[in-house]
């Protein structure tokens, strides 16, 4: 008989029981100079494109509401942007720039878009793409609708897509190496979007539901509560945080700082009328969830690809945690998001939808077949978003779209999607 | 193995002939006899030291029959003392490391030296020193080689054991703590503070809280640093399952481990039963039990328990200061391995440690100097304070260490666990007897001497401390301990920048000299905090500058709450899930911190050498396993 008291066998701290495969190590072959001269063709194109619709918009005079309330600082408009506490932040900072307007704020979101299709083309070439195949993929994806208004509008989707972006990947390297620092990664991920945008409540409580997927050393409800705890706690410091510093610098109750962080998402009593989406949904979670995945897969083929897939490959459901979380976080989040009679409306989720697509081609790899396949599937994708871009029923989005074709200002020509028919007011 | 076997030579015959007239003599049977044979050729080990190491016979048994084999007579040193005038000290090395010492002058003047060998290298070196026909030879047991030497050279060794480091480079021994210039920047310090304060309270408040907000704010970072770096797989990983099992223990080097103890009779048998459970050749464990001159409690129950004849033990004698660095480095004397491992009474290593860390070495670069193991609680269920206390201990080993060691920052080495290159130890003077942290001084001694800590991924298991004064005891040591480290090697600022460099110097103020001033400061901050949120208007609001309200907020909710969630991410690692909760707690833990550390401050001033003794084998877990030890008569 052995007596010992070592309370379990000699297993190293945090060591998972399956092989680690840090996917965000780059490859040699990056380091090649053609490598380096796609990457910096595509950046540069990109940047143009951004560049020519941001000059377009800027000649047209058209100028995104919230990050115009946000610019000029007006009390009385500044709670519709109170919960987006980090683009206020980065507001704040660039306004320190003496000279600074606010259309450097589309800049910004345009050189962030542009660094990050650069960071994407090198996952993609990482993952076995080929150049023209991976140059193709994110020209394609950098037109797309969604992403170029995100990018000029100088507004938090873009920063809230980039966060997103890393926490899928985060999610992904979670799953793939499965050590502790990969769920604290998801965890100040996650504090850092609910910072930048409100709604990412919404998408925290969906992504809780994936840990267990993601983290195969879970068998125990201790080991996922304790799971969901290191995913949790930065969120809940950052909103902690920020609750008491409102409190020791405004003197304000903590009713109206909720008030106040969840404006964005329910919007002011008198914007209520404007808030299509939620007159189209009715605040339904089921017909949220419905619509938005039927936008996604109309707007976004590739996105609806991953489901199939799922399906088809057995690797894909043996590791499904990156599929699953493209697929289902943008999905559920953003229709628990309209679930309780908030005025978000989809937009916000299509474009984390993409994203979540993004992230999921970037970290796997493809037969030839299968990646074209991808190819032609975005390019559909992008060219029906031009086309269909009213349905998406945001005011000011579809103000943007119709400020590019019909370019005599923005709110005048702005026509109900054909969608609002099926609405109930 | 047979082959092995016919190609022995004369000694190895000797051996032989030794291990069978043990088994005519029914000391030990058959079957012992075979194993034996079987390990010596698997160890590439004397099979006499197997014999011992095994414990299948006693020392004296064993020597006694190798004697009358060897046809030398056979001498029993403690009723037949070797005469002083022949020993010379500057042979003292090789006396230990041969086993052998020169007992009595013949008529004739030759020399006859008391031996456990009478293989080529004793040989060697006794023609050397006393010429072919110089000497000649008898036979003695090698615990009284050990015994006679230790009982010779003990005033010698005693001192040297005291006053090594201090001899050798007094700047670097906590003999004396606090140097001139210390004394007059912190009386300069506290009167500016104080004149400030009289005439300029404003300002001198807004600077007091400016530099508190900094050291708050970059201990924080530091942390957030070395957790974040700690939390990655790749840093756990050092040696893996496969790479110990390819080690040939032929190969395997002599593993010295000391075990220093005192008043701890009661856990003998667990750490007996635990140094048995060590997964190394046990003809190559150069085991020793470093007990205090005077405790005969604990030096009986080791006899009665047997343990003379397996692990030899060192009697450190008595005197000032009594501390365990002063009885490792007594002990450090007669070590013969390469490689020297420190455990306390109750630990319970992971079986492979040892392996593990010859492993690590030698996959290491020759400046790694020392390797520590991990530690952690085996019964941190207990109560509320073992359970803190584990979380603490898993944060230290599993994030802090590793994140250290990534940097290469010095890193305060745990007390216990610590794996040694025995050569580099005794270079640098070894520990500080002065030093109550005597394992964090060593690890920035290491660092400034040019060597690196590395981290292995093996787990010593000990006995948290879960009753409050005791815990207190200990803890207000362990700080008081970090006060003395600072202030010894901030003696010269400037010579430790110069030796640590950028991130070593700045690592070493932020882990080992921020952490007790933070612990003294935070009461007051608390109290401040509690003070400001009953007021109806904040009077600091107006007076401190945004910026370092900013900062204080930051440290405040941020920093604290940070602080919290490692504690939760530690049991998270460790997969202790049902201390997940108890991270919550960790505030409440941080006031008895602060407690223990008054405690400290108190004592550095008037009993700044004083080591204050944690009890052992109090806890349930331990209590338990002791008396399943007993049940199977002390050979679990």
């Amino acid at each position: 008989m052995t007596i010992s008291l070592i309370p379990y066998s000699p297993t190293a701290p945090g060591e998972s029981s399956r092989t680690a495969h840090d996917y965000i190590q780059e490859p040699d072959r990056l380091r090649r100079p053609t490598d380096l001269v796609v990457s910096g063709v595509v950046g540069v194109s990109v940047s143009v494109f951004l560049a020519i619709i941001l000059n377009l918009n800027y000649f047209d005079g058209f100028q995104p509401q919230l990050l115009m309330k946000m610019w000029n600082g007006d009390e009385s408009l500044i709670g519709d942007a109170f919960g987006e506490w980090g683009p206020a932040v980065v507001v704040a900072a660039i306004k320190l720039i003496p000279g600074s307007q606010s259309v450097w704020m589309g800049l910004l979101s345009s050189s962030l878009t542009m660094a990050l299709i650069v960071i994407f083309l090198r996952y993609l070439l990482a993952f076995g793409w080929t150049y023209w195949e991976s140059c193709l993929f994110t020209l394609v994806l950098a037109c797309h609708p969604l992403v170029v208004a995100a990018s000029v509008s100088g507004s938090a989707s873009i920063l809230s897509a980039f966060t997103f972006m890393a926490l899928i990947l985060s999610v992904d390297r979670l799953e793939s190496v499965g050590d502790v620092q990969s769920q604290m990664q998801v965890g100040l991920l996650l504090a850092l979007l609910i910072l930048v945008d409100a709604d990412a409540i919404h998408y925290a409580m969906a992504l809780f539901l994936l840990v267990p997927i993601c983290y195969r050393d879970i068998d125990h409800w201790r080991s996922y509560v304790s799971a969901v705890m290191v995913v949790i706690f930065p969120p809940l410091i950052g909103l902690a945080t920020v609750a008491y510093i409102y409190t020791v610098f405004t003197d304000q109750s903590w009713e109206m700082l909720l008030r106040r962080w969840a404006s964005p998402m329910h919007g002011a009593t008198e914007m209520l009328p404007l808030a299509d989406w939620l007159h189209l949904t009715g605040g339904s979670f089921i017909k949220s969830f419905i619509l938005i995945t039927g936008l996604t897969a109309v707007m976004m083929p590739a996105w609806a690809a991953i489901l199939w897939r799922l399906a088809r490959s057995r690797f894909e459901r043996q590791v499904p945690g990156t599929a699953l979380a493209a697929l289902l976080v943008p999905t559920i989040g953003g229709a628990s998001a309209t679930f309780f009679w908030h005025a978000s409306g989809c937009a916000p989720a299509l474009i984390k939808a993409i994203a979540g697509m993004a992230v999921w081609v970037g970290t796997s790899r493809f037969p030839t077949r299968v990646r074209r396949s991808l190819l032609v599937l975005c390019a559909i994708g992008t060219l029906v978003s031009w086309l269909l871009f009213p349905l998406i029923g945001d005011r000011e989005m579809v103000a943007w779209w119709e400020s590019l074709f019909h370019p005599v200002g923005p709110v005048e020509h702005w026509t109900p999607s054909p969608l609002m028919t099926y609405g109930r007011f | 193995m047979e082959d092995a076997v016919s190609c022995v030579s004369s000694h190895d015959q000797l051996e032989l002939a030794t291990l069978g007239r043990l088994t005519r003599q029914g000391i030990i049977t058959d079957e012992d006899f075979r194993n034996v044979r079987e390990r010596g050729w698997r160890w590439g080990s004397s099979l006499i030291d197997v014999t011992i190491g095994l414990g299948l016979a006693r020392a004296w048994d064993v020597y006694g029959a190798y004697a009358a084999e060897a046809e030398v007579p056979f001498v029993d040193l403690h009723q037949s003392p070797a005469e002083r005038m022949i020993i010379e000290v500057d042979q003292r090395e090789n006396y230990i490391r041969l086993e052998l010492l020169p007992w009595r002058r013949e008529r004739g003047g030759r020399i006859v030296l008391a031996t456990t060998r009478l293989a080529p290298p004793q040989r060697e070196w006794a023609e050397k020193r006393y010429g072919a026909d110089g000497y000649s030879m008898v036979v003695t047991s090698k615990f009284d080689v050990l015994w006679e030497i230790q009982r010779v050279f003990l005033e010698i060794d005693d001192e040297e054991a005291r006053e090594g480091l201090f001899l050798r480079n007094p700047r670097k021994s906590a003999k004396s703590h606090v140097s001139r210039w210390q004394l007059l920047g912190f009386y300069l310090g506290t009167s500016a503070l104080l004149l400030g304060w009289a005439f300029a309270p404003k300002w001198t408040t807004i600077l007091v809280f400016w530099i508190l907000g900094i050291v708050y704010l970059s201990s924080f970072l530091f942390r957030f640093v070395l957790t974040w770096i700690g939390a990655k797989r790749s840093v756990d990983i050092q040696v893996s399952d496969d790479e110990v099992a390819a080690l040939d223990e032929r190969d395997l080097p002599v593993f010295t481990v000391l075990v220093p103890m005192f008043r701890e009779a009661g856990v003998l048998p667990l750490l007996m039963a635990s140094l048995r459970r060590l997964d190394y050749p046990a003809s190559k464990l150069d085991i020793k039990l470093v007990l205090e001159e005077g405790d005969d409690e604990t030096i009986e129950a080791a006899k009665r328990l047997g343990a003379a004849s397996t692990v030899e033990i060192i009697r450190v004698p008595k005197g000032h200061p009594q501390t365990k660095p002063k009885a490792c480095n007594y002990a450090l004397r007669f070590a013969r391995g390469d490689i020297l491992a420190i455990y306390d009474a109750e630990d319970q290593p992971e079986a492979d440690q040892l392996k593990k860390v010859v492993a690590c070495f030698r996959k290491s670069p020759p400046s790694v100097g020392c390797i520590q193991a991990r530690l952690n609680y085996f019964n941190f269920t207990d109560n509320f304070l073992t359970r803190m206390f584990t979380l603490e201990y898993s944060q230290w080993f599993d994030f802090l260490l590793p994140g250290l060691h990534f940097l290469r920052v010095p890193i305060p080495l745990g007390g216990t666990s610590n794996h040694f290159r025995t050569s580099i130890l005794r270079d640098l003077g070894a520990w500080d007897p002065y030093n109550v942290t005597e394992d964090a001084d060593l690890g920035v001694r290491l660092t400034q001497a040019g060597y690196t800590v590395g981290i292995v991924n093996s787990t010593t298991f000990e006995e948290a401390n879960g009753h409050l004064f005791s815990w207190i005891k200990q803890r207000s040591r362990w700080i008081k301990g970090y006060m003395q480290t600072w202030l010894v090697h901030m003696r010269d600022p400037v010579a430790l920048y110069r030796s640590l460099g950028h991130v070593g110097f700045w690592g070493f103020q932020l882990f080992i000299g921020a952490p007790p001033l933070m612990l003294l400061i935070n009461p007051i901050l608390w109290l401040t905090t509690v003070w400001l949120a009953v007021q109806p208007v904040d009077p600091l609001k107006d007076l401190l500058p945004p910026v370092v309200q900013y900062i204080s907020l930051f440290d405040l909710m941020i920093g604290n709450l940070m602080l919290v969630y490692f504690g939760i991410v530690s049991a998270f690692k460790r997969r202790y899930h049902e201390l997940t909760i108890f991270g919550l707690l960790n505030p409440l833990y941080w006031v008895l911190h602060s407690i223990a550390s008054y405690k400290a401050l108190w004592q550095l001033m008037l009993s700044p050498h004083f080591w204050e003794k944690t009890e052992h084998g109090k806890s349930a877990a331990t209590k338990k396993a002791l008396a399943a030890v007993a049940r199977e008569g002390g050979r679990a």
